[in-house]
Formats: structure tokens, sequence, C-alpha cells
């Protein structure tokens, strides 16, 4: 189940997040943020699991690429931010 | 009259690589809206421009978020000089630059210095640059390729002398883009625009804008991002992308990329290049007056003795040959080369150009001077 949504200010960026996940064979899903987590407006999330969660952040910040918020979906459907 | 002799390529590559025309037909059947909606037309839209984008990152030596894409070079020379200029500040262009250049500048009230030299004499050129960037200078403009006489500028010296002296460079790439080779990476150039029509041999109403420094947007509107937010996002590509974007044009640009990025390194430079040298000696053979120079690339500007430039155009028409006369929308370039009363008749090449068509269009040439 892809829990954490990682939050990016534009679509060109969580393309280039979701090509530096894939590269190292974390799997993730690019949609649109859910509005709840769009702050500022419309952005986009790309959605892993919870234990790719560490990686992920690792490697998009070595890579230079902004992330706005890292944030775990609760079985509730509620979201709470996400920290290592 | 048999098949057009297409000779216009300064002006839009007529002839495109077959792959292009079919991405853009699948575009039109199968994308919506990029960056917009998160359903499979949107997402399938997303990619082919993200694709698109990255293509062209790789083919200038860039990053993709760099890469800004606009309706055509004068789009993006605008959106260039607007960030960089203001009334009153100083500028030096060269005396080759083309009205996508010139108007904004005079638009802006700017301080335009012209720096002129022997058309053909790169070396000229590089030291006329160089005694023009005095202190106070706010911006450096050049174009890579005239589009009126072929002559290629010392791009890579003035951009050294730019960065050494800290001056924004901007680079009108149009004539260039897709034929010479070009290293955003390594020119450390400000701004660099190009269309994607002509060399890069994508549709109309595409272009490029490669941002090496901050942007400030010619267009505000929406951008799928920040929405909230009542200005323009702080962040390329979307701070200079607003509304929506030419996307068959896009997917067929981004098969345009695919296509040069198969081919042998210069080829195409280097086969104009012969094709123009070549062009050159036999326009002058049948009485052509004709501008040519060392190293120039695959555009031609001539004069036919007693023929006005546009009469001789109309007449070559008529026999099949598609031709540009007048002022190619370039007065300057046109002062420098001493031709602004007469204008010049123009033939430029591209990859698709045969030794055929050129044969013919000579034979054709001969006819009027007969």
């Amino acid at each position: 189940m892809y829990e954490i949504y990682l939050t990016l200010r534009s679509v060109t960026v969580a393309q280039r997040a979701r090509d530096v996940c894939n590269r190292v064979g974390i799997r993730c899903v690019m949609q649109r943020s859910p509005r709840a987590l769009a702050t500022n407006g419309c952005a986009y999330a790309l959605r892993l699991r919870l234990a790719d969660a560490r990686q992920a952040q690792m490697m998009l910040e070595r890579e230079g690429i902004p992330v706005k918020g890292i944030y775990q979906k609760k079985p509730s459907g509620e979201f709470v931010p996400w920290a290592p | 009259m048999g098949a057009l002799i297409y000779l216009d390529n300064a002006a839009t590559t007529l002839r495109k690589p077959p792959e292009v025309k079919r991405a853009v037909m699948w575009a039109m059947e199968h994308c919506a809206n990029p960056g917009r909606g998160g359903h499979r037309a949107a997402e399938l839209a997303q990619e082919q421009v993200y694709r698109t984008r990255t293509r062209a990152a790789h083919f200038f030596d860039t990053k993709p978020e760099q890469v800004c894409f606009t309706m055509n070079a004068t789009h993006g020379l605008n959106i260039a000089i607007r960030s960089l200029v203001g009334p009153g500040d100083r500028v030096v262009i060269s005396g080759l630059e083309h009205n996508a250049v010139t108007r904004p500048l005079h638009a802006i009230g700017a301080q335009i210095s012209v720096v002129k030299a022997p058309l053909f004499d790169a070396g000229a050129w590089a030291e006329a640059f160089r005694a023009a960037l005095k202190p106070g200078t706010k911006a450096v403009v050049v174009n890579h390729v005239s589009n009126v006489f072929g002559c290629v500028l010392p791009l890579a010296q003035i951009a050294r002398m730019c960065r050494e002296a800290n001056v924004p460079l901007i680079v009108d790439a149009s004539q260039s883009a897709g034929i010479l080779p070009i290293s955003m990476t390594e020119l450390g150039a400000a701004f660099l625009a190009a269309p994607g029509h002509k060399g890069l041999m994508g549709p109309q109403g595409t272009g490029l804008l490669l941002c090496g420094m901050e942007a400030q947007p010619l267009l505000y509107g929406g951008t799928g991002s920040m929405s909230e937010s009542q200005r323009m996002p702080d962040f390329l590509p979307d701070r200079l992308e607003a509304g929506t974007l030419n996307v068959p044009g896009l997917c067929g640009l981004g098969a345009a990329f695919q296509h040069l990025a198969a081919l042998p390194p210069h080829s195409t430079a280097a086969r104009e290049r012969e094709l123009v040298r070549g062009l050159a000696a036999r326009l002058e053979a049948v009485g052509a007056k004709v501008f040519s120079g060392p190293g120039q690339a695959g555009v031609l500007s001539f004069l036919l003795p007693q023929l006005d430039c546009e009469e001789a155009a109309q007449m070559l028409s008529q026999r099949g040959i598609a031709l540009r006369a007048g002022l190619h929308c370039a007065p300057l370039a046109h002062q420098t080369g001493n031709t602004l009363k007469t204008g010049t008749i123009r033939a430029s090449l591209s990859s698709y150009t045969t030794k055929q068509e050129l044969d013919a269009f000579i034979h054709a040439v001969a006819e009027l001077t007969g």
C-alpha cells in the first residue's frame, strides 16, 4: 500500500523525482496532490511505501529535488506529517 | 512545373522527419492538458511534454527545469531581454540581429551599442565584441548565425568574454539550433532562445528558452501549480509557462529531438557548409552577386543584376523555387552588409536539400540572368 505522500511543487519536479526513485528501484505513483496537502494550491505528489520513504527522501535531497512535505495517510484517511 | 524546390528553411523547415507528423497526429487524439487534470489523457500529455523537455535538456547540455517552452524564438527573446534590460540600460548587440532582438530593445528604451565587423571574419567579430564590452554593460545579445548572410559568429569566444566580464549573454540560436553544436553548460549563457520549427525540425508554434538565470514572466496566468498564490511561481519552467502549452507541437518536437540525436554528430552542419560553398560558386558563375565567406552556414544571400530582389524571387517562385527576398526582418543585418537599399534574395538549406534541387535552382537562376 502506497501510504506515503511526498508533495512537490510542480509536475516537472514530480516527474524528475519519480525518475530518481525509479532509478534506485523505489516504486512510486505520481498523481495530483490531495487538496488537503496542497498548500498554496495545486501540486503533485509521489506515493510510495512506508518502507521506501527514508531512502526516497535521501535520494531526492541528494539530487537537489525540493520536496514540499512528506505525509502518511492513516487508515482513517487522515494525513499526518511523516518524519524518519 | 515539377515539385516545389524549397529553399526557405531559414523561415521554417517545410520537410520534417515523418515521425514528427506522426507524433503530432497521435497527440491530437490522445493528449489532454498536461499538469492540470489527474486523468489518463492528462497524464499522457504530461509524460510527452516531460519527454520533450528532457530530450531538449540532453540535446543542449542543460537541466530539464531550465528548458522552458515558448511559441517561437521571438517569444523567448522577448522574455530574455525583458528579464535583463530596463530603460536606459546599455546593451551590446551584433550588427546582425533580427527584429526579434532590436524591436524589444527599442521598445524598452535601451541604449544599444551595435558591434560591426566584416561579415565572415570571425576574428574581427571577436575583437569588435571585446572592444564593445565596456563597464556598465547590462547584457550582450548575439545572433549565433545570421538569418540573412549565414555568417557564424564566434559564440564560444564571445561567451567567454561575457563570463569574464560578468555580463549576461543572450543567444539567438534561431538559425543554429539543431545544426551547430550548442552546450549551455559550456557557454554559461544567461539565456538561449531557439525556434522549434527551423533546424530542430519540429512543428511551427514551438520554441525553447534555455534559462541560465532567473527570468521574469511575460505572460501571467494558470500554471497548474501553486494556484492559490496570485504570483507566478518563482521556479522554472512554470514561471515562464502560463496557459496551455502547444502539446501536439511539443510531441512533434520531442520526435524531432529523437531524430536529431540519432544523426552523426556535426553531419548536418558539414553537409550544409559544403552545399552552400558549392552553391555560392555556381551562383557567381551565372552572374549573381553573392555574399559568401569562410565557415558559412546553410544560408546564402545573393542579388541578380538588373533585377529587383522581390521581383526576382517572384520569377523564381513561378519556376518552382521557394526563396525569401527583402529584408528578412533584419534591417540591421542589411545595414551591416550594405544591402539595406536593395535587400537580398536568400536561399537557405536543410538536411533534406538535395544536389538535384540545387541543380534545378541554378538552372532557373541562369534563365533569369541569361
